[in-house]
């Protein structure tokens, strides 16, 4: 298995010396020239639902044409890309020809003619990118897996998800606002294993029928209860065994509290329903007081795991 | 007139037993039992054309050690399903500079950092090539249709700030280098003088 490709980033970032006033190493003291920046610092990406949408995406992932290798990463789904300076994150695009935000892409030579195509996942624009980059252990998000994204917003992240489950996973992606719902449709038409609902996550009774067993959910709401949304949707779709990311943004919660009680604060709250926390990184290069909580719900005793695996093995043979 | 005759399907000068040769004339029945055995109608039989020269009938399934054995050579063929299958490609000379290159580009540029790639010693197994793909949002920023190279290397080559560093690095390398050697050899001439 090895360590992670990406190290580094946790807690506020070891191994970023040089980075100067770019924010961390992954772009190697680049930046400065990320178009669409201005569009959302700070106070316009704070509500919830309707962050940045559109603009962007330029400026990242270097000029057009430009040689790139692709090699797979450590994470199931997930490639990056490494040119003569500097290195990206990828998803292998599901819809060829077609970017979804206006990232870059980047086309393989492939054999016998086929397209093989990745887009570049910039982890400013995605919490789940950033946690990737900063050393996440595990994102339970392996191609094939149903995964229930709840703050969907305009599909920018569930895009990527949805390259990494494949055509053999799905993504049941929720989001409130018709407004980048709208989008979210519009990324939907052309993936097929998006499910889109637009529907407000704190009544999973409404969407229920829409929605089968789940192997994970991400949750993306920033909302000041969302430990209980969460709960609420892993009771009614989380499989046993099952596992949730989530992302916390402390101001949302509590804008007066000091990040790290409201973090310890969440993670109590998750611990009450079930929902098991593994493991804990802060965002920091990328987004400002922002942790990602990873953990189990109602976790499988040892010796029923052992069966299942021994079933799983049997089938294989 | 000659459509009201009826064909009987079979030439009658073939069955013409008394000049009958079996092993010269192709008859109509031989050619529907080899067309049987032949492997463009059954292709997954195992009776085919040379299966009568065989001096045994082969094993049907292949030992349980060997089946494993090709299993486990098709699986290092591709990354696997988890990574969509990437392909393990021929290693060939540009791609393995290209790769070298990539691992050794940390020492290239003056003002910038790169993470250390994967823990795994060696160049990569599965990997692909790739090109940026042009944007027209990003006409102004795109790399001119004769400036393309083939390859990383050459991107390297023609990168005028690249060049500039490892020129002057290369210079106070040999600097450096020189004076040392110059210290040990001054060191050893006083060594010998005082003998």
């Amino acid at each position: 298995m090895g360590r992670p490709d990406f190290r580094g980033g946790r807690g506020g970032g070891g191994g970023r010396g040089r980075g100067g006033g770019d924010r961390g190493g992954f772009r190697g003291g680049r930046g400065g020239d990320r178009g669409g920046r201005g569009t959302r610092g700070g106070g316009v990406r704070g509500g919830s639902r309707g962050r940045g949408g559109r603009g962007g995406g330029g400026g990242r992932g270097g000029a057009g044409g430009k040689k790139v290798v692709v090699e797979p990463h450590r994470h199931p789904g997930v490639f990056i890309a490494r040119s003569k300076d500097d290195d990206m994150l990828l998803t292998k695009n599901m819809v060829v020809g077609e970017s979804v935000y206006g990232e870059k892409r980047i086309s393989v030579d492939g054999e016998n003619q086929e397209k093989i195509e990745y887009r570049v996942w910039n982890p400013f624009r995605s919490k789940l990118g950033a946690a990737i980059l900063s050393g996440v252990d595990n994102i339970h998000m392996p191609p094939g897996t149903k995964v229930l994204y709840l703050g969907a917003a305009s599909g920018t992240t569930v895009s990527h998800v949805s390259d990494i489950v494949g055509p053999e996973g799905l993504v049941y992606a929720v989001e409130f606002s018709h407004r980048s719902g709208r989008d979210l449709l519009n990324v939907a038409k052309k993936r097929t294993n998006i499910i889109p609902i637009i529907e407000d996550a704190r009544h999973p009774h409404k969407y229920r029928m829409l929605i089968g067993m789940v192997d994970t959910i991400f949750a993306d709401v920033a909302q000041p209860d969302q430990a209980r949304i969460v709960a609420l949707n892993a009771h009614h779709f989380l499989k046993n065994g099952g596992n949730f990311v989530i992302s916390i943004k402390a101001s949302c919660i509590d804008s007066t509290a000091s990040p790290e009680a409201v973090f310890a604060g969440e993670v109590k709250k998750l611990q009450s329903e079930k929902l098991k926390p593994k493991e804990q990184l802060t965002l920091e290069p990328y987004e400002r007081d922002h942790a990602i909580v990873v953990g189990n719900y109602r976790p499988v005793g040892k010796s029923k795991s052992k069966e299942d695996n021994d079933k799983k093995e049997s089938m294989e043979d | 007139m000659s459509n009201r005759t009826i064909d009987p399907g079979v030439s009658i000068k073939t069955y013409d037993v008394l000049n009958f040769d079996v092993r010269k004339v192709k008859s109509r029945s031989s050619n529907i039992v080899s067309a049987l055995t032949t492997s463009q109608s059954l292709p997954q039989s195992v009776i085919n054309d040379d299966f009568v020269k065989k001096s045994e009938v082969p094993p049907y399934d292949i030992h349980q050690r060997e089946a494993k054995r090709q299993r486990q050579s098709e699986r290092s063929k591709t990354k696997g399903k988890n990574w969509f299958h990437m392909p393990a490609p021929e290693m060939t000379e540009e791609k393995k500079t290209d790769l070298m290159a990539i691992q050794m580009r940390g020492g290239l540029y003056a003002d910038k950092f790169f993470k250390k790639g994967s823990d795994t010693k060696g160049l990569p197994k599965y990997f692909q090539t790739g090109t940026v793909v042009d944007n027209p949002a990003d006409f102004y920023r795109r790399i001119p249709k004769k400036d393309r190279k083939k390859t990383i290397l050459e991107e390297l080559y023609d990168d005028v700030k690249v060049r500039k560093f490892s020129k002057k690095r290369y210079v106070e390398l040999k600097e450096k280098n020189r004076r040392r050697i110059a210290s040990i050899q001054h060191s050893k001439r006083l060594k010998h003088k005082k003998k």
